[in-house]
């Protein structure tokens, strides 16, 4: 579904001519079958950029950037494109720069542990990479092995072991950014504490609205000695959830903590990852740290577990078995393919003790509206990601689910959350932030990107409320994911 | 200030916010006409929009420890006292958050998750009267940070009052939250130059079962510095580190607080004693007062400088400091060192050459945390802007357009 209600600019060919002479011919595409694979993201919302460029270093990005904002173009910055938000959609048409070509590690400081990245690094890439080292790099989203480093800045993106070792703000220490006059600027550096304002804290999550990012400064951590990875089977999603609080209310805070309901234990029958079938939900709980802590830690769990109902525990043998297990939870999202020809995913946070009430007042929203969902989501952090199953084809469907989906939102706000943990407002969520933040609030972020200078000429039309020229999106906003998507 | 704007101010201040007593809020012989403690955040607003109409200079005042820290203040006309919005405003053990107003002193939100077996792992060593947002104002840390981080990894939400009579929030109460731009950042180790901190809410963690600490001393810093990167490395269950010298003490020392459940400290304690016994000195348990001690923190440290480089230059400003005859407080994996000395016990261009070390050895900086205003000046509290120092002009020209908030004592004269 298209999103652009207005037709794009047409660029004109000069400014095509002086990005070819900028970067290179060849990696300035313009031709209309050479666009479309550059339509879509993690959602299936369309829009269609002019031309696309893949830069292969900063100067180019920022000659890029230079060109476009002499012709009024809008840029949008895009990593993988795995994002579920929209925002590497270009809703108004306009520039892509795609970071495909700078996907270089440029140096790992193995003392110092921290890593130069540029922006198309896949995220999992790094981690294998300082392995050898003894180092990883801690946020890891579900698609990371397919997201981009630059792609999970402009999202903050979080993962299931941020709940002990926090998001991707937690771990950048500088950036290396474009502004949107095309100058180039060192934001924070290699160490904590630079006297100032943090800027990288605030560019971290903007969505790619502020300014692109050509170089990252990462943290990275050290490899923990010891990982124990338990599975722990449960007859309801409430039983499991009450587990969740106890675990948290005993004073451990696991690696992850992560819940697959009966309706996604079923999706994934078929990919034999030692779910049991008969299961209303199982948590899939890792515990790290040195031998003997784990050990302290697994036996606690366990403890908890069996007090709270549950009826198995498994635990993880060897590398292989846990590799197991964990490939249900990363693969969940796309085998509900199996279920329904569609599904939406919901991405809502709530305090963790709301859990249980807002679990159920979720699927009291998916009984009334006749919608089967599956939950897979980090119940540690009270982050969930309800996924509404449809039929596109069936009249009327579409417009249920959104407005399913836009119920539990409120669900999610009313219980003192959030109406998104990880994956971004982009298009998709730009009208509820209303619900969250006042007038006030909303004017001081937009006083933010007055100071980048960045007006709308990166990413318009994410993050914040629909404004002028951006067009009524929301109402064909619907979200379908392909195979390759991840929560 | 003329006279005649002083009146109007006082006028249009709220009633019950004129009851503070000018002579109280001096700093640094500069005593302002007028001191308000707003009673409520309704109150702190409207003060601050009628000082922002009447281009009255306002200094925010948590517990008043820190009104030293930055350049001398250009203009300064009302103190704003901020202790009286201490609140408790949420807070629910098991969702690991707390919510409170920012004049709370620190030892009392501490005191509150305590009971519940909880705290908020950010252990600056401060006074026990500093406050939240104090802390937050100054970015004030501990020999905690080496494994938990900054106030930065804490806080999830602010609300912000603007010299424009607005309150602004960003973030919220739950631990992730991607909504909006993390507006909350700019406002950590800002001085409230962007606007006035009044409600802050914060990640927190469970209190360890069992903590220990136990220390090691010798002549040369070198063993040390292995061994806490060795620590550091290996995962060891550590949850403050910390390197001291002093001249009365004539030596190094490694303080380190092992804390979590009992087979984990037992380990942990065995592999430090390993890797003492291999890098040639002994680790021997301390009493736990011993952190409330460190050297730059207490009250005969009248200059204190802190230098924030890459660990591994971290050897370097040692040795430098120790030629200076400092007192030295080092967290060497976070590459954090305070250099503190008596008043007049060290140079302006000392000072300048440490700082060209931290810039050129480290690839960091150096900050003048405390010091005679005249030394500051000399020195440059916060030494040259960088290269993003056009965005933070630009932020504060957006959120304080009159320059009404601590004019003059944040980097590069805003």
């Amino acid at each position: 579904m298209a999103v652009q209600n207005q037709s794009p600019k047409v660029i004109p060919t000069a400014a095509i001519a002086e990005l070819c002479r900028a970067l290179a011919p060849d990696r300035v595409l313009f031709k209309p079958e050479d666009l479309v694979v550059f339509e879509y993201d993690g959602t299936i919302e369309r829009g269609q950029p002019q031309v696309v460029v893949l830069p292969d270093n900063t100067k180019e990005v920022a000659a890029a950037v230079r060109i476009a904002r002499r012709y009024d173009l809008p840029v949008v910055p895009r990593g993988a494109g795995t994002g579920l938000s929209g925002g590497a959609v270009a809703a108004v048409g306009g520039v892509l720069i795609a970071m495909t070509r700078m996907r270089r590690i440029l140096e790992v400081d193995v003392e110092n542990q921290t890593a130069l990245v540029e922006p198309g690094v896949v995220n999992l890439d790094l981690s294998k990479a300082v392995a050898k080292h003894g180092l990883y790099y801690a946020p890891d989203p579900s698609s990371q092995r397919a997201c981009t480093l630059g792609g999970n800045v402009a999202e903050n993106a979080g993962g299931p072991h941020c709940l002990a070792y926090g998001v991707t703000t937690n771990h950048v220490l500088g950036l290396e950014v474009v502004l949107a006059d095309g100058e180039v600027m060192w934001l924070g550096g290699p160490v904590r504490d630079l006297p100032g304002y943090d800027l990288p804290g605030v560019v971290v999550g903007s969505e790619g609205t502020l300014c692109i990012v050509t170089k990252a400064l990462l943290r990275l951590l050290s490899l923990p000695q010891s990982t124990r990875t338990l599975l722990a089977v449960f007859d309801s999603v409430e039983a499991a959830t009450n587990a969740v609080s106890s675990i948290i209310g005993s004073g451990l805070v696991p690696a992850a903590l992560e819940m697959i309901d009966k309706e996604t234990i079923r999706a994934l029958t078929a990919l034999d990852v030692g779910y049991p079938a008969d299961a209303g939900a199982v948590l899939l709980i890792e515990v790290d740290g040195l031998k003997e802590a784990t050990s302290e830690d697994a036996a606690k769990v366990r403890r908890v577990c069996e007090q709270l109902g549950a009826g198995e525990i498994r635990e993880a043998t060897d590398p292989a078995d846990r590799e197991k297990l964990w490939a249900g939870r990363k693969a969940a999202i796309s085998a509900l393919g199996r279920l329904a020809p569609n599904y939406y995913v919901l991405d809502g946070v709530v305090p963790r003790t709301k859990l249980p009430a807002v679990m159920n007042a979720v699927m009291e929203v998916g009984a009334r509206y006749g919608l089967p969902i599956a939950n897979v989501f980090h119940a540690g952090d009270g982050n969930l990601h309800p996924n509404l199953l449809f039929d596109e084809r069936a009249p009327g469907a579409t417009a249920k689910v959104l407005a399913a989906g836009e119920e539990i939102m409120r669900i999610c706000v009313d219980a003192g959350g959030s109406i998104t943990g990880e994956h971004g407002v982009g298009l998709e969520k730009r009208d509820y932030l209303s619900w969250i933040f006042s007038e006030a609030d909303i004017h001081a972020m937009q006083r933010l990107k007055a100071v980048f200078g960045a007006g709308e000429h990166f990413n318009p039309c994410k993050a914040f409320p629909t404004s002028k020229g951006c067009g009524e999106v929301h109402s064909s906003a619907i979200q379908a994911f392909g195979a390759d998507a991840y929560v | 200030m003329t006279p005649d704007l002083r009146q109007a101010l006082r006028d249009a201040l709220p009633s019950t916010t004129q009851t503070a007593k000018a002579e109280d809020y001096g700093i640094e012989g500069m005593t302002p006409p007028i001191a308000v403690k707003p009673a409520s955040e309704e109150e702190l607003i409207e003060t601050l929009a009628a000082c922002n109409a009447a281009q009255a200079a306002v200094v925010p005042w948590g517990s008043g420890s820190q009104m030293h820290f930055g350049m001398p203040l250009a203009r300064y006309d009302v103190a704003l006292d901020l202790t009286s919005l201490d609140g408790l405003l949420e807070y629910e053990p098991a969702d690991l958050t707390v919510s409170v107003q920012v004049g709370m002193r620190l030892a009392g939100l501490e005191a509150i998750l305590g009971e519940n077996g909880q705290w908020l792992p950010l252990d600056p060593l401060v006074n026990e009267s500093a406050t939240i947002g104090g802390i937050l104002a100054t970015n004030a840390s501990g020999p905690g940070r080496v494994v938990y981080g900054t106030a930065r990894d804490f806080l999830i939400g602010i609300a912000v009052a603007t010299p424009e009579g607005e309150t602004i929030r960003a973030g919220g109460r739950v631990v992730k939250n991607v909504a909006g731009y993390d507006l909350g950042k700019l406002h950590i180790g800002a001085l409230g130059t962007l606007g006035v901190i009044t409600r802050a809410s914060f990640k927190v963690a469970p209190l360890p079962e069992l903590m220990l600490t136990i220390a090691a001393a010798t002549p040369q810093p070198g063993a040390l510095i292995v061994i806490a990167r060795e620590a550091h490395r290996r995962g060891l269950a550590v949850n403050r580190l910390c390197l001291i010298w002093t001249q009365a003490a004539s030596g190094w020392q490694l303080l380190v607080r092992m804390a979590g459940g009992a087979s984990a400290v037992e380990t942990s304690r065995r592999q430090l004693n390993e890797l003492a016994v291999a890098n040639g000195v002994s680790l021997a348990p301390v009493d736990g007062s011993v952190w409330s001690r460190l050297p730059a923190f207490q009250p005969g440290a009248e200059i204190v400088a802190k230098a924030a480089v890459m660990p591994t230059a971290i050897s370097s400003i040692l040795e430098r400091l120790k030629a200076l005859n400092s007192a030295i407080v080092a967290y060497p994996t976070a590459g954090i060192v305070y250099g503190s000395w008596q008043a007049g016990a060290v140079s302006s261009d000392d000072l300048k050459d440490l700082r060209r070390l931290c810039v050129q050895a480290g690839s960091g900086a150096l900050v003048l945390e405390k010091a005679p205003a005249e030394l500051r000046v000399a020195v440059d509290v916060w030494g040259q802007p960088r290269g993003d120092f056009s965005l933070m002009q630009g932020l504060k020209r957006q959120f304080d357009p009159e320059g009404i908030l601590n004019p003059g004592r944040f980097v590069g004269g805003i």
